[in-house]
């Protein structure tokens, strides 16, 4: 089919929903949706809509990224904009639909902002939303909004334009134009775009492959997975793009096998790709031939890393082996293979669909663009944003983030996950690009950024790290499989109150030692966590050793909780809580903790309205 | 620093603490063997002064009493332990029994009334029992699954291995045997049985002519692949940052303290298996668990340990069993 054909088919779709007569219910059914009950959602909104006799659509949309207030649903009535409503639960969502439907009350008090041209009273609109005004979303342009299943959404909202576009240029030019627009790999290193392209386009010894690195491993970091549940065609234009440029035939997308509803997606998607046209001898009728196979991961960090990736694919331990040669020079099988991230692509095939100079307009000299990053940990608004290159981290912590819980003091934030660093609080006016993140000994990385506030200690937070890249450490290289085992050991021991003052330099000497002595990614940066919290942070770890202490009540050997009896009102919840009945106490008199039962679970410290529960 | 290191020693009693109290020690060091072989920590008591001492000291889940004692009758030191801690659980043992020490023992609240010589099967079903009821005791307050000793390596059963023909049939019709298709082959085989057993890791290298060396070591390298049996469910406990963070540890110590699992184990009853995972990319809304496909989201201890006893709410039940 042509691209025309398949437009005027999407459109013709896309216009019937726009002006659908009756009223239609967006439901967020991405995986944090569903965990949140988004599946009771959806059973409360059809039963309520049979109850009332409605006539009214259903569809369900990936993440908008406001993953604080899920299960979230958006309500449009026939000439309105939709009104988004957070934090349901099936009560909630009967009531609304009762009431804005039946009575036209749109529940102003229940909902979050509204989307769409006009606006209605009493609700904010998209922009005037504290989280998603301050946000520029390409990558994630249509997350929250289409309909990830279907591929005409895709189409009608501009999709595949990119690709069109592309097909009408020769390759060359299409690397320069995402060499124009300046756009870095978003998987962590930052390598130019369209210079890698232009390596394995050069090196024309045979026929190239180009694999979507779609391993995101690093904890605490989803976009990725949010990007493939909520607009899989986005990636997959962007991987056809990159494919013609660089004159490859076939691709690979390698999948966590722990995101089951993104590869459930990507199936789909491919399966209506083929029936569009898009894929197969002829893609869009050109001359262009090419196809794409997804492989499931299974579970192994070290695979995110490229020459790991491709072991992997081919049925092999994913261990990583010396560069050169590159992957562009020998890749796959021997062939020329490019490796590109999922968010890469995205922006690939916006910049393909709006031009280089408008995507150049975004971001800073040396970063172009926006990034997508999951804001989770101790942070009033958790999800995933996007945002212009060059923003303040006080902005999105903030601004965006909303800051951190009640009453608790925001200590630093952690970007990059196991591989970069905590940067912390008197730093966050640091601007989030490449260049300035290396600058404090943090990496940009896939865009993972946790945040912590009081009660997280930087030593657990760096034995935390280590834990996860010792267990992970493939085992080649000597410094990272024994360095990092060593690096715990001490970790571990001064968090059980057995560390000593030597223990520091020595984990500062072997730091130095994994960095420069391991062959890949994973070894050259598992010691930043550490490194960082040692700049940073060093007088947690002095508490640690000198004092016996951990003053955010994570190191159980180091601490312990009292009650202070003058904020007490003996309210009882933690009693009532407490799994090992430690806590003892009249109702309205002060309680009091039996150190000898407490398990320092903190189950106590958590639930305290009054804040009386001390670490001590 | 005193603190701290007191600490170190408090730990919640994992599994029933139980008294022995019985004046001939060889009965005495028979039934400590037995019980200790099966996990129990036990102490042991000489005569009923000694008993009560011990209940001084601690708490102990279960009293095995024997009547006939050289200082304090038998039956008195059920009576004060019983006064004192309702709900220890008491079995008595004697040599004389009588109807009418039997009625007074079940008067007391004891659980079973043993006639030596008894069985050591006879013995464990009494203590078994006992410890059942203990646990409906204790359900009140929280659903308290069986502290039983988990078990880190389970044993295909003789149904496993019957599938795996079956499996490897369709496995030689799906796919060509090429080296890369490995890795979907062991995960097809894993999505069927919950692991790759022997046999299966045999045929699938000798399909893609590969060493079963060469395959033994691609399973033992990726984090996915199982090489035992595991339980009926899952739960799968998020490590990632922001589970980390938000207290996912605490999580992973009361499935500890409660069901008595560590990551890797299975329970005793085969009904769970606990795996913990680097991230399962749903950061917002940690600490996350997983319990067979069904993501958990803004979860702590005890709301785990609902969800956990709902899963098959009658296995809890002693009654149903």
């Amino acid at each position: 089919m042509s691209y025309s054909a398949i437009k005027a088919k999407a459109e013709k779709q896309w216009d019937w929903l726009e002006n659908l007569p009756q009223p239609l219910i967006q439901l967020g059914m991405g995986t944090c949706g569903r965990a949140s009950g988004a599946d009771d959602i959806m059973r409360s909104v059809q039963q309520t809509l049979k109850e009332l006799k409605l006539l009214a659509r259903t569809m369900e949309v990936g993440c908008i990224g406001m993953c604080y207030l899920e299960p979230l649903m958006a309500v449009r009535k026939p000439g309105r904009p939709f009104i988004v409503y957070g934090n349901l639960t099936p009560d909630k969502t009967q009531k609304i639909l009762k009431r804005y439907l039946m009575e036209d009350d749109p529940c102003a008090k229940w909902s979050v902002c509204s989307i769409g041209k006009d606006r209605i009273d009493g609700i904010p609109t998209f922009e005037e939303h504290p989280m998603l005004g301050a946000q520029v979303r390409i990558a994630l342009r249509n997350c929250g909004l289409i309909d990830p299943g279907n591929i005409d959404h895709y189409i009608a909202r501009r999709g595949y334009s990119g690709l069109q576009r592309a097909l009408d240029m020769s390759p060359a030019e299409v690397i320069e134009e995402v060499k124009a627009s300046g756009l870095r790999g978003r998987g962590g290193a930052g390598f130019p775009t369209g210079l890698k392209w232009e390596f394995a386009r050069n090196s024309l010894k045979d026929t190239s492959t180009i694999v979507c690195n779609a391993d995101e491993g690093d904890p605490g970091a989803f976009m990725d997975r949010a990007l493939l549940e909520g607009d899989p065609h986005a990636v997959l234009e962007g991987m056809l793009i990159g494919a013609y440029a660089i004159g490859a035939a076939q691709g690979f997308i390698y999948v966590r096998a722990e995101y089951p509803l993104a590869i459930e997606r990507l199936i789909k998607a491919l399966a209506d790709m083929h029936a569009c046209g898009l894929l197969g001898d002829a893609v869009l009728n050109s001359k262009f031939r090419f196809d794409i196979q997804i492989k499931e991961g299974a579970g192994a960090f070290v695979c995110g890393e490229e020459t790991a990736l491709m072991a992997s694919i081919m049925g092999r331990r994913g261990m990583p082996h010396a560069r050169p040669p590159f992957p562009a020079q020998s890749g796959l099988w021997g062939k020329p293979t490019n490796i590109n991230n999922v968010e890469t692509f995205s922006n690939v095939s916006a910049i393909l669909q709006n031009g280089a100079s408008w995507y150049a307009g975004f971001g800073t000299e040396k970063s172009k663009g926006t990034k997508t990053f999951s804001l989770a940990g101790k942070v009033q608004r958790t999800g995933l944003i996007e945002v212009p290159m060059g923003m303040e981290l006080r902005e999105i912590i903030y601004s965006i983030g909303g800051g951190g819980p009640k009453g608790k003091q925001i200590k630093g934030v952690q970007t990059g996950g196991p591989s970069g660093g905590c940067i912390p609080a008197e730093r966050f006016d640091l601007t989030v690009d490449y260049e300035s993140l290396a600058s404090v000994g943090s990496i940009m990385g896939s865009g993972g950024m946790v945040v912590m506030d009081q009660d997280t200690c930087m030593v657990d937070m760096a034995r935390y790290f280590l834990t996860f890249t010792q267990a992970e450490s493939c085992g080649k290289c000597l410094p990272c499989r024994l360095g990092t085992h060593q690096m715990l050991d001490i970790l571990e021991d001064i968090c059980a109150g057995n560390g000593t003052p030597a223990d520091i330099d020595l984990l500062a000497d072997l730091s130095e030692t994994v960095q420069k002595g391991s062959l890949c990614g994973l070894g050259q940066t598992a010691p930043n966590p550490v490194q960082t919290t040692l700049r940073y942070f060093k007088d947690e770890y002095e508490d640690h050793v000198l004092r016996h202490k951990c003053n955010a009540g994570a190191c159980k050997p180091l601490f312990h909780y009292e009650i202070n009896e003058e904020l007490c009102n003996g309210c009882g919840v933690c009693l009532r809580r407490c799994s090992t009945g430690a806590i003892s106490g009249k109702k309205k008199e002060p309680h009091r903790i039996d150190s000898t039962k407490c398990t320092k679970c903190g189950i106590c410290y958590q639930s305290c309205k009054q804040q009386a529960v001390a670490i001590l | 620093m005193e603190q701290a290191q007191d600490a170190l020693h408090i730990q919640p009693p994992l599994w029933p603490q139980i008294l022995i109290m019985e004046d001939e020690m060889s009965v005495a060091k028979g039934l400590e063997l037995v019980l200790s072989e099966e996990g129990y920590t036990v102490d042991l008591a000489m005569n009923g002064r000694s008993a009560l001492d011990s209940f001084d000291r601690r708490d102990f889940d279960l009293l095995i009493a024997d009547l006939r004692l050289p200082d304090i009758d038998g039956m008195e030191v059920i009576k004060r332990v019983k006064h004192r801690r309702p709900d220890t659980g008491v079995i008595v043992i004697t040599g004389y029994s009588t109807v009418p020490s039997a009625v007074e023992a079940m008067k007391l609240g004891a659980t079973d009334y043993l006639s030596k010589p008894f069985t050591d099967d006879e013995f464990m079903s009494a203590v078994k029992g006992a410890l059942d009821e203990q646990k409906v005791l204790h359900a009140g307050a929280a659903q308290a699954a069986v502290a039983k000793p988990a078990v880190t390596v389970l044993e295909p059963l003789p149904e496993d291995l019957q599938q795996v023909h079956d499996i490897m049939a369709q496995i030689r019709q799906q796919f060509s045997g090429t080296r890369e298709e490995l890795i979907p082959m062991l995960q097809k085989v894993q999505n069927h049985l919950g692991f790759i057993p022997e046999p299966a890791l045999e045929e699938i290298a000798h399909f893609t002519r590969t060493p079963a060396a060469s395959v033994y070591g691609v399973v033992t390298f990726y984090e996915q692949f199982r090489l035992h049996p595991v339980g009926r469910h899952i739960v799968k406990v998020c490590r990632g940052t922001a589970c980390h963070v938000k207290g996912a540890e605490r999580i992973l110590n009361e499935i500890e303290t409660r069901f008595g699992m560590s990551p890797g184990q299975t329970s005793d009853d085969r009904m769970f298996t606990l795996e913990t995972v680097a991230c399962f990319g749903s950061c917002a809304i940690a600490p996350v668990v997983v319990v067979d496909d069904s993501v958990k989201g803004r979860m702590d201890p005890s709301k785990t340990s609902e969800v956990m006893a709902a899963v098959e709410p009658a296995d809890l039940d002693p009654n149903q069993s």
